[in-house]
C-alpha cells in the first residue's frame, strides 16, 4: 500500500515538474486536408496509407537547453505494421541559422526535389526516418555524401499518437546553449518513408504520374516533381489560405520521362518560415 | 562472336530504351539467413520446455532469398507488377522431436524446394475511364485490402496460392469503396480444404468508408463459400438420391459458408484525443445433412485443429473499442485504454494471419494452452508477440526472418488495456496493465439454457474459469552516448478446467492450472561508429506452473543474454543476433511421495543475416 502511494506521488511530481520546465516554444499549425503537395497528388491505394497519414497539422518546436525538442503533429495514428520503428512517414527539418542569402545550401536531400529560396538558405536539416541509424548513415553516404556533415539525426524519436517527437542535441547542430531559436527559419516537410527507394532517393517515397499500391499518384515518373506531400508555409498559422499559398508554391516542376535523366527537370523552390518575422 | 555480342548488346539497349518509355522499373534484393545453435535438443528461451521442440524455433539452417521486382506504367490506363523470388532454400528442419533435424550439417531435406524462382505476386491495375471506379486490379492478395481482421496481408503468395479481383471506387471525395472477388486457396477452408469441387468457391468481399475532418466510419462484409456438387442430383457420378432426372449436367450446392461484418471508425474529440471502435459479427453455417447428422449443432467430425469453430452453425459478435490520446495535458504523457472482446467462436479466413498487430496489450495471450496442448500463453507473453485476426489453428509463425516474433490469436479472450507512455525531457517511461478473460468462461459449469443441453448428454460448451493479469513497466533513457532502459514484467493467470469434468458435472481440479511469471530486463545500447550499432539485453525470467491441487509444480528460471549487432555500409545491410540461455527447472510431483526434479541446461543461438537491394 505505502509503495503505491509512493509511485502515484512520484508520478504526480513528474506530471508538475514536466509542466514547470519551458524554454522558448514555438508553434505552427498547418490547415487541414493539403496533403497534395502542388494540390493534386493522390495517396497510394493500399490501405496502410491511411487518410491523414501525411497531413501536417501542426508542429512545436521547444528550447530544451542543450537540446530541442521538435513535435510533428499530423491526422492519423502513427502505425506499426511493418518497417524498423513506425511505417510511412519521413520528415525533414530545415534550418535557417542565419538568414543570409546563399549562406548555405539551397538544394534538398537528394530525392526530395525542391530547392530552398537562396534567402532562406539552410545550414542543417534534421532528418526523421523510421530506419535504422546505420540504414540511414549508410544511404546518406551512397546518396548525399557532399551534405552528410550537415544532416543531423536527432538523439531520440519518439512516435506518440498522431505525433512524432524528436529530441536533437544543439551540439549536434553545432550551435551554442543560449542560441535564440525562434530567430532561425524552418523548413518542415512532410514525405513518406520506403526501405525501396530509388537509387538516387534516400529512403523516401516517389511521387509517380498515378498512384500505385505504394505510389503517390499525380506527379511525374521522372524526377522533376517534389515527393513531399505537405509542408508549413507562409506564418504557418493554419489558416484556410496557407493551403492555396503550399501549392503556388510546389507547382512550378517540370519534369522529363527519365529519373536518370535530369536535364529536363525543373524543381520548385519553397520558402521557410520564419517565427519572427 | 565480337559481331553477336554488338547485336546482344544492341538488342539489349533497344530493349531498355522501350522499357524506359514505358516507366519500366525493375529491382531486385539478395537476403541471406542463417541461424547456429548448439546441440541442447533446440530448446531456446522461447522454446516450451513441456513440448520440446518448437516446430517454428529449432534447429540449424541457413536460407536464401532472390528476389526480383518489375513495376511498370502501360499507359494512363494499366500498371503491372511483377515479384519474382525464391525461398526454402537449404533449411534443415526435421519434425518436432523426431530427431530428424541435423544440427550441425547444413543440408537440404526438401530437395523439391531449393531455391527455384517462382512468381510470388502479381497484379494488373487498370484505371479505367469511369467516373466512380477507380482501380480495377486484378491478381494475387499482395498488401492489405481494407480490414486486417477481414481482408488482410498474405506473406506467401505461392504458398498460399490464392488469386482476386480487386475494385475500388468512390462515391464522392469522403466516400469511397472496395469490392472484392477471391479465388481461395483449396486448403483454406473449415477443414483445411474445400471439398473436391474448387472452381465455384469464392469470397465476396465488401468495404464502404467515408472520412469526414474529424470521423471516419466503414462498414466491412466478407462472405466465403464452398461449393460442391449436389450429390442429390442424378448426373453427380456419386448422386445418392432417389427422385432425380438426368438432365446432362451437375448442380451445385453450398454445404459450407462462412461470413463477417462490421462496423468500424474512429472520432476525434480534439487533435489529442480520439475513440477508434470496432463491432463485428462473424459466423458459419454448414449443410447439416452433411455434416452435423445428429443435430446436435457440433460438426460431426470435427477435429480440434480445424481453424473453424465447431459448431455447425454459429453467429457471435466481436469487438474492440480503444481511446487512444496524443499528449493531451501536453506534458508528455498520453494514456490509452482498450477494451475487446473476441468470441470464441469468432472466425475469418482472410483475416490477418501474421503481418498486423490488431490489439494494444504487448505480448501474446493465446491461452494458457494452445491447440496441441502445449503452453504457449505466458511465453508469448514474455517474450513479446502480435495478436492477429484469425483463430490460433490458422496463425502463420512459419519461416520467420531475422528478428520476427511469434504471432498470437486473442479469439476466444476478452480483456481490458491500460497502457500509458510518459516521455519526459531525459527519461521515458512506459507501461501496461491487463486484465483477460476467456469469452467461454461458464465458472465451470454447462450452459442450461443452452437448447441443445439435453439434460445429461455430452458436455456442449466448453468449461473455462479463467482470468489472468499481465503488466509491464519500463524506463528508458540517454546517458553519454549510451542508451539505457529497464524493464520488468509481470503476469499471472488461472484456468481451472479446459474441459474434463467429471458427470457428476463438479469441477474436476486435476486439470486446474495456475501461472506466475516475471521479467527483469536491462537494456544497454550504443552507436559504435556512423555504420554499426549494438544492443545488449541480458535478462532474468521466472515462471511458476501450479496444476490440481498443487500435487504438481514446476517452476523454470532462465538468464538469457540477448545481444543485436546492426551494420550497414554502401547498401550492405548486416543484422547479428544472438541469444545465450542459462536454464534452471525444477518439477515438484506427487504419487506416493512428493518428489523433486532438477534440471539445467544452456542454450546458444546466433543468428545473422545479410541483404543488398539493387
Amino acid at each position: 500500500m505505502r509503495s503505491k502511494s509512493l509511485l502515484i506521488s512520484t508520478l504526480i511530481m513528474l506530471l508538475l515538474a514536466s509542466t514547470l520546465i519551458a524554454g522558448t516554444k514555438i508553434e505552427f499549425s498547418d490547415p487541414k486536408g493539403d496533403d497534395k503537395g502542388p494540390g493534386y497528388y493522390t495517396y497510394p491505394t493500399n490501405p496502410i496509407y491511411k487518410p491523414g497519414s501525411f497531413d501536417l497539422t501542426g508542429a512545436t518546436i521547444e528550447d530544451k537547453g542543450d537540446k530541442i525538442e521538435f513535435v510533428v503533429k499530423f491526422a492519423a495514428p502513427v502505425s506499426f505494421d511493418w518497417g524498423d520503428y513506425w511505417d510511412v512517414q519521413q520528415i525533414q527539418i530545415y534550418l535557417d541559422f542565419d538568414r543570409v542569402e546563399n549562406s548555405g545550401y539551397t538544394e534538398t536531400i537528394p530525392g526530395t526535389q525542391l530547392l530552398v529560396d537562396p534567402a532562406n538558405a539552410w545550414e542543417k536539416v534534421v532528418f526523421i526516418d523510421p530506419h535504422t541509424v546505420p540504414k540511414i548513415n549508410g544511404e546518406i553516404e551512397m546518396k548525399a555524401a557532399h551534405m552528410k556533415d550537415d544532416i543531423v539525426l536527432p538523439s531520440k524519436i519518439k512516435p506518440i499518437g498522431k505525433s512524432l517527437k524528436a529530441t536533437v542535441n544543439k551540439a549536434d547542430l553545432g550551435v551554442a546553449e543560449d542560441v535564440d531559436i525562434s530567430k532561425w527559419g524552418y523548413g518542415i516537410l512532410m514525405l513518406s518513408a520506403t526501405g525501396f527507394p530509388g537509387d538516387w532517393c534516400v529512403l523516401m517515397r516517389r511521387v509517380n504520374e498515378y498512384e500505385g499500391d505504394h505510389r503517390f499518384g499525380g506527379g511525374a515518373d521522372g524526377a522533376g516533381d517534389p515527393n513531399v506531400i505537405d509542408l508549413f508555409v507562409d506564418n504557418a498559422d493554419g489558416s484556410d489560405d496557407e493551403a492555396q499559398i503550399q501549392y503556388d508554391m510546389i507547382d512550378g516542376w517540370e519534369s522529363g520521362m527519365d529519373p536518370e535523366d535530369r536535364s529536363d527537370d525543373k524543381l520548385s523552390v519553397i520558402k521557410l518560415v520564419y517565427p519572427s518575422q | 562472336m565480337t559481331k553477336r555480342l554488338v547485336i546482344i548488346g544492341l538488342v539489349l539497349a533497344l530493349a531498355s530504351l522501350a522499357f524506359a518509355e514505358l516507366g519500366f522499373d525493375v529491382a531486385g534484393k539478395l537476403y541471406n539467413q542463417m541461424r547456429w545453435t548448439n546441440g541442447a535438443s533446440g530448446f531456446g528461451a522461447h522454446t516450451n520446455i513441456w513440448a520440446g521442440r518448437d516446430n517454428e524455433r529449432f534447429g540449424n539452417f541457413v536460407r536464401s532469398e532472390a528476389e526480383f521486382e518489375i513495376n511498370a506504367t502501360v499507359s494512363k490506363y494499366v500498371k503491372v507488377y511483377m515479384r519474382m523470388k525464391t525461398i526454402f532454400d537449404s533449411d534443415d528442419y526435421g519434425e518436432p522431436n523426431d530427431g530428424s533435424a541435423n544440427a550441425s550439417a547444413w543440408q537440404t531435406y526438401w530437395t523439391d524446394q531449393t531455391g527455384w524462382f517462382k512468381l510470388r505476386g502479381f497484379r494488373i491495375d487498370f484505371m479505367p475511364p469511369f467516373e466512380y471506379v477507380d482501380v480495377i486490379g486484378l491478381g494475387t492478395p499482395m498488401g492489405l485490402r481494407f480490414s486486417k481482421w477481414f481482408m488482410a496481408d498474405r506473406r506467401y503468395i505461392d504458398r498460399d496460392n490464392a488469386k482476386g479481383i480487386y475494385v475500388q471506387g468512390h462515391f464522392s471525395d469522403q466516400m469511397k469503396w472496395n469490392l472484392i472477388r477471391m479465388w481461395q486457396p483449396d486448403w483454406q477452408g473449415y477443414n483445411w480444404g474445400t471439398g473436391s469441387f474448387h472452381a465455384e468457391d469464392a469470397t465476396w468481399a465488401f468495404n464502404l468508408n467515408n472520412v469526414l475532418d474529424n470521423f471516419t466510419l466503414d462498414f466491412d462484409g466478407v462472405w466465403y463459400i464452398d461449393v460442391e456438387f449436389d450429390p442429390e442430383d442424378y448426373d453427380n457420378p456419386n448422386y445418392s438420391g432417389e427422385d432425380d432426372e438426368p438432365d446432362g449436367t451437375m448442380s451445385g450446392n453450398w454445404p459450407y459458408m462462412a461470413y463477417g461484418a462490421a462496423l468500424s471508425g474512429s472520432y476525434d474529440f480534439t487533435d489529442a484525443m480520439g475513440l477508434d471502435f470496432n463491432v463485428m459479427m462473424t459466423g458459419q453455417s454448414f449443410d447439416t445433412d452433411l455434416a452435423d447428422a445428429d443435430e446436435d449443432n457440433i460438426v460431426d467430425d470435427w477435429a480440434d485443429w480445424w481453424p473453424s469453430p465447431k459448431y455447425a452453425s454459429v453467429m457471435t459478435p466481436s469487438g474492440v473499442l480503444s481511446l487512444l490520446t496524443t499528449d493531451p495535458f501536453d506534458n508528455g504523457f498520453s494514456p490509452n485504454l482498450q477494451f475487446f472482446y473476441i468470441h470464441h467462436n469468432y472466425i475469418s479466413y482472410w483475416g490477418s494471419r501474421r503481418e498486423h498487430d490488431l490489439l494494444m496489450i504487448d505480448g501474446g495471450i493465446d491461452g494458457i494452452r494452445n491447440v496441441y496442448g502445449d503452453r504457449l500463453g505466458l511465453n508469448t507473453f514474455l517474450w513479446g508477440g502480435d495478436q492477429i485476426g484469425v483463430r490460433h489453428e490458422f496463425r502463420d509463425n512459419d519461416f520467420l526472418r531475422l528478428g520476427e516474433g511469434l504471432v498470437e490469436s486473442p479469439v476466444g479472450y476478452w480483456g481490458g488495456t491500460f497502457d500509458f507512455d510518459f516521455d519526459l525531457d531525459t527519461v521515458t517511461l512506459m507501461g501496461q496493465v491487463n486484465y483477460l478473460g476467456a469469452t467461454d468462461n461458464t465458472g465451470g459449469d454447462v450452459d442450461k439454457e443452452d437448447p441443445n443441453y439435453d439434460g445429461e448428454g455430452d458436455l456442449y460448451m466448453t468449461p473455462r474459469d479463467f482470468s489472468g493479469l499481465v503488466a509491464n513497466l519500463g524506463v528508458k533513457t540517454k546517458v553519454s552516448t549510451f542508451d539505457l532502459g529497464l524493464e520488468f514484467r509481470y503476469g499471472m493467470w488461472q484456468d481451472n478446467g479446459i474441459g474434463e469434468m467429471e458427470e457428476s458435472r463438479e469441477d474436476y481440479t486435476a486439470d486446474d492450472h495456475s501461472t506466475n511469471a516475471m521479467v527483469i530486463e536491462p537494456m544497454l545500447a550504443k552507436q559504435l561508429t556512423s555504420a554499426m550499432s549494438m544492443e545488449l539485453k541480458p535478462r532474468y525470467q521466472t515462471v511458476k506452473d501450479e496444476y490440481g491441487d498443487g500435487d504438481y509444480e514446476s517452476t523454470t528460471s532462465d538468464i538469457v543474454i540477448s545481444h543485436k549487432w546492426v551494420y550497414n555500409l554502401g547498401g550492405f545491410d548486416f543484422w547479428l543476433r544472438g541469444e545465450h540461455l542459462f536454464r534452471t527447472s525444477e518439477y515438484t510431483y506427487e504419487e506416493e511421495t512428493r518428489s523433486t526434479d532438477e534440471h539445467d541446461y544452456s542454450s546458444h543461438t546466433l543468428q545473422a543475416a545479410w541483404e543488398v537491394k539493387f
